[in-house]
């Protein structure tokens, strides 16, 4: 009878797997059955991709912010907070407060502890992140609340806002008009005066490996 | 002597969990099962001797300000809930596959419950899906445990 419960329990636990895992299992059958063909395009575009990422880059070094690069060196290891531990720290002479990039002009967070080689980094997906953002070429003032996926909160109901939005940062602690996100879904209520909206950022937090601090920035703490 | 070796086996699997659960691993949708959480219970469930659980909850916090030493908080929160649930495990039902899944599910809601109130309220969804997928590892590791341990037992020697 124990027997049958775990067989069965078992059977769930692979079910919750594929379920989980399935965009992978999926991902890795086409890869199967990719031709060479299809492999040499795919070589060809990420050549393209790699040279994009190289030109990014040179454009943050030409950029007039001195910034400083840092390797992620842990993760925050529950689920209720998403912070980050870099492996710069007062020795490099990083400071509370700067700006955290996860590429140019996109903002990641904002160092909050410093140790002698390592910091940490609140970012825009811990639940403790607040700040004030504007929508899109109309510039409607919302609240930015952070999680998975980041919100946005109190935005006013006669506020044109669009999906695909970007959203920047206007909060006096952070460099202005850097980058957040965009507007993934909206949640309008006719009886409620406020508007709502997710954000989605064109990278995932948990596969960042490399962030930039921008080192000269002093915001209104 | 073999108290030193059980004590250094059990610092191996708790290196392991820290490193493993810095880093993400078995991630699945953005939810982390907590490895170090099942590490610690699994030792208050098949250790004997407090003596042998206090040194090893007193390493515990020794590695964590080595190498999480952001998130001492939330480890030493894990270790006094483990040390808790140590005195009081005689009063669960004796059988070691269900005092764990027991464990599991009362270490993990009391953890956040300490941590952070307001994330049962802000997130009640992913607390119950990494309860569940706590208690699905913690089900895996006990039965692999105890398959070991019966295979060990019953191993006839030549």
């Amino acid at each position: 009878m124990t027997k049958k419960y775990i067989l069965i329990f078992i059977l769930l636990a692979v079910l919750v797997f594929i379920y989980f895992y399935q965009r992978n299992i999926f991902v890795g059958l086409d890869k199967l059955r990719l031709s060479n063909q299809t492999l040499t395009e795919l070589r060809l575009a990420n050549q393209g991709l790699e040279q994009e990422v190289r030109d990014l880059k040179n454009k943050l070094n030409l950029a007039s912010q001195p910034y400083l690069s840092a390797r992620v060196y842990s993760r925050y290891p529950f689920n209720n907070n998403q912070t980050l531990i870099i492996d710069v720290g007062s020795k490099n002479g990083v400071k509370v407060g700067w700006p955290v990039l996860a590429a140019e002009n996109y903002l990641l967070g904002k160092i909050t502890k410093v140790k002698a080689t390592t910091s940490e980094v609140i970012t825009i997906f811990s639940p403790d992140w607040k700040s004030g953002v504007k929508i899109g070429q109309a510039g409607a003032e919302a609240v930015l609340t952070g999680g998975r996926p980041p919100k946005l909160d109190l935005i006013p109901v006669d506020a044109k806002i669009n999906l695909g939005d970007e959203v920047l940062n206007v909060s006096p602690n952070l460099p202005l008009n850097l980058l957040i996100g965009k507007i993934s879904e909206i949640n309008s209520e006719p009886t409620v005066s406020l508007q709502q909206a997710k954000i989605r950022t064109d990278y995932d937090p948990n596969q960042l490996n490399k962030v930039f601090i921008i080192t000269d920035y002093e915001g209104f703490n | 002597m073999k108290d030193l070796i059980k004590i250094l086996a059990w610092i191996f699997f708790i290196i392991l969990a820290f490193i493993f659960q810095a880093n993400h691993f078995l991630s699945l949708g953005g939810i982390n099962p907590n490895l170090i959480l099942l590490v610690v219970f699994l030792s208050v469930i098949l250790e004997k001797k407090i003596s042998r659980f206090l040194v090893l909850i007193i390493i515990i916090i020794l590695l964590s300000v080595v190498f999480l030493p952001y998130w001492i908080k939330e480890i030493f929160i894990l270790s006094i809930l483990g040390l808790a649930i140590f005195l009081f495990k005689k009063s669960l039902t004796g059988n070691n596959f269900f005092d764990f899944l027991i464990i599991i599910l009362l270490g993990n809601l009391g953890f956040y419950l300490i941590i952070n109130p307001r994330y049962f309220i802000t997130n009640p969804v992913v607390i119950i899906i990494e309860l569940f997928y706590n208690m699905a590892l913690g089900f895996l590791i006990i039965f692999g445990v105890k398959s070991f341990s019966y295979e060990k037992k019953t191993r006839i020697k030549p």
